[in-house]
């Protein structure tokens, strides 16, 4: 990075951190900045790297004219902002749908099948009997339809509330990763700021 | 008002000044602490070290400039690791925000310049495409026309060498995704490697790992880089230590920092909840 893009980068950073304080116009400023850039760069790179070379190499130079319809589709979204013709935009939301829940209903199955069949595990291990009472456990807790009768049952109660502790266990060892992840980002604006831009540190 | 009392009414803002401390001290002050390496990295590094000198390796970094501290070394090792080999690699991104490729365009040029490898020849980068799962489809029928005939700098794919020998995701042997979600490495092993029976391996965002992990464990993923640290194992693996390495000492310092607010946090709440219950019963 040049100097300038090492200023501007130091001081949009302190900018964003300086909410930790107060909301501030400084702030907000720099805020929006980074969500104006984050939307060009999307635009300008699906620009370049994408709709430039569909119509002037598929569409024009290669003749592959039914490239047109899915365009066509495409700008049908905007009729959104048209008085009275918004339904239309309906059209090619139907497709997307379409064409999303297929892939889903063809591709998704491979690497649950993969996670199903890698759940018969041998009893053999203190690791592996605690993953398959926790699996059935949880699954169990999962069931909804048993009646109000059933979920008096104090065996059923006792195996919902293994399941349930499972889940907690997992949601905790998720938001650990998660405060994990965060101060990575944090750790790499620190590195930036001492390192990179103000050189106390290497 | 004793220490507890004085712990629930302390302005947050101190707290955030004991975090910011605790990462920044072991930033200019390194302590050193050992790293070892977990078999998940080994299995990441294991498999692209199995690659030949001259097969072709797909890197999907999917990642926007906020994650770069956390997975960013983790595509430049992984670039490092294949151009050391001789592995071929071909860099391309499908995730919505389309910054990881451009992200890692000038990492890759770096380390290509520095190890003495030619664009075009031992690597490629097609840059961002949008589809997401329409794209990854594509790109295992036919890689030219997914990536619309160009690469990364508007390139035409017919000039250059190396995508002569890749015309679909199948000419490749592995497919190394970087994501901060779990999604994108399901959609990469669902798309791309299980219709091809490549080999995957990823590398995922701390925030991501309980989603994926258990594909590694399931051996559906032949190796995982798990974060931060994995990235910092990783580092050290292919012998070239970097922020990641650095970083380690600061986040735990940073950890063992919440670690104690959480304790504190919790011991006042119980004396708290007692004290009101003794109140209670008292009147």
């Amino acid at each position: 990075m040049t100097t300038t893009q090492l200023w501007i980068a130091g001081i949009g950073t302190l900018a964003i951190y300086s909410f930790l304080i107060k909301e501030n116009p400084v702030y907000r400023f720099f805020e929006f900045l980074l969500v104006g850039a984050g939307s060009a760069h999307l635009i300008v790179n699906t620009y370049h790297n994408y709709l430039r070379p569909t119509v002037a190499n598929t569409i024009i130079r290669d003749g592959n004219y039914s490239m047109i319809i899915p365009i066509c589709l495409g700008l049908l979204m905007y009729t959104r902002f048209i008085p009275g013709q918004g339904h239309i935009s309906r059209l090619p939301m139907a497709f997307w749908l379409g064409i999303g829940s297929g892939y889903l209903l063809a591709y998704n199955p491979g690497p649950f099948i993969g996670q199903l069949t890698a759940s018969f595990w041998k009893p053999n291990s203190v690791n592996n009997i605690i993953s398959a009472v926790l699996l059935l456990s949880t699954l169990l807790y999962f069931i909804f339809t048993v009646g109000p009768q059933s979920r008096g049952w104090k065996a059923y109660s006792i195996v919902s509330k293994v399941g349930r502790t499972g889940i907690m266990v997992a949601l905790g060892a998720a938001f650990g990763s998660t405060v994990m992840a965060r101060l990575s980002n944090l750790l790499g604006r620190v590195q930036f700021l001492l390192i990179d831009w103000l050189k106390i540190a290497q | 008002m004793g220490f507890f009392d004085w712990m629930q009414k302390i302005d947050r803002r101190w707290l955030y000044l004991l975090v910011f401390m605790s990462v920044a001290i072991p930033v200019v002050k390194p302590m050193g602490l050992p790293i070892s390496i977990g078999k998940e990295t080994e299995g990441f590094f294991a498999a692209i070290d199995a690659l030949n000198p001259g097969d072709v390796m797909i890197l999907t970094p999917e990642y926007g400039a906020a994650q770069v501290p956390e997975v960013g070394s983790m595509t430049t090792s992984a670039f490092r690791q294949a151009m050391n080999k001789g592995v071929r690699v071909l860099i391309f991104g499908v995730w919505p925000d389309g910054q990881g490729p451009t992200i890692a365009q000038g990492a890759c040029e770096a380390i290509s310049d520095e190890l003495g490898k030619t664009y075009g020849v031992d690597w490629v980068n097609l840059g961002y495409k949008p589809g997401l799962d329409v794209t990854l489809k594509k790109m295992v029928d036919d890689v030219w026309e997914a990536a619309v005939g160009v690469d990364i700098k508007g390139n035409a794919l017919e000039s250059l060498p190396m995508m002569q020998d890749v015309r679909k995701a199948a000419d490749c042997k592995l497919v190394a995704n970087i994501n901060i979600h779990g999604f994108g490495l399901e959609k990469t092993m669902a798309f791309i490697g299980i219709p091809t029976g490549m080999t995957v391996i990823g590398g995922n965002g701390a925030a991501g790992i309980t989603e994926v992990i258990p594909y590694f464990r399931s051996g559906q993923l032949q190796g995982l880089l798990m974060g931060m640290r994995g990235a910092a194992e990783y580092e050290i693996l292919v012998q070239k230590p970097g922020r990641a390495v650095v970083g380690m000492d600061a986040q735990s310092a940073a950890h063992v920092t919440i670690i104690i607010f959480v304790i504190l946090a919790n011991i006042g709440y119980l004396l708290e909840k007692r004290t009101k219950a003794a109140k209670a019963a008292g009147r």
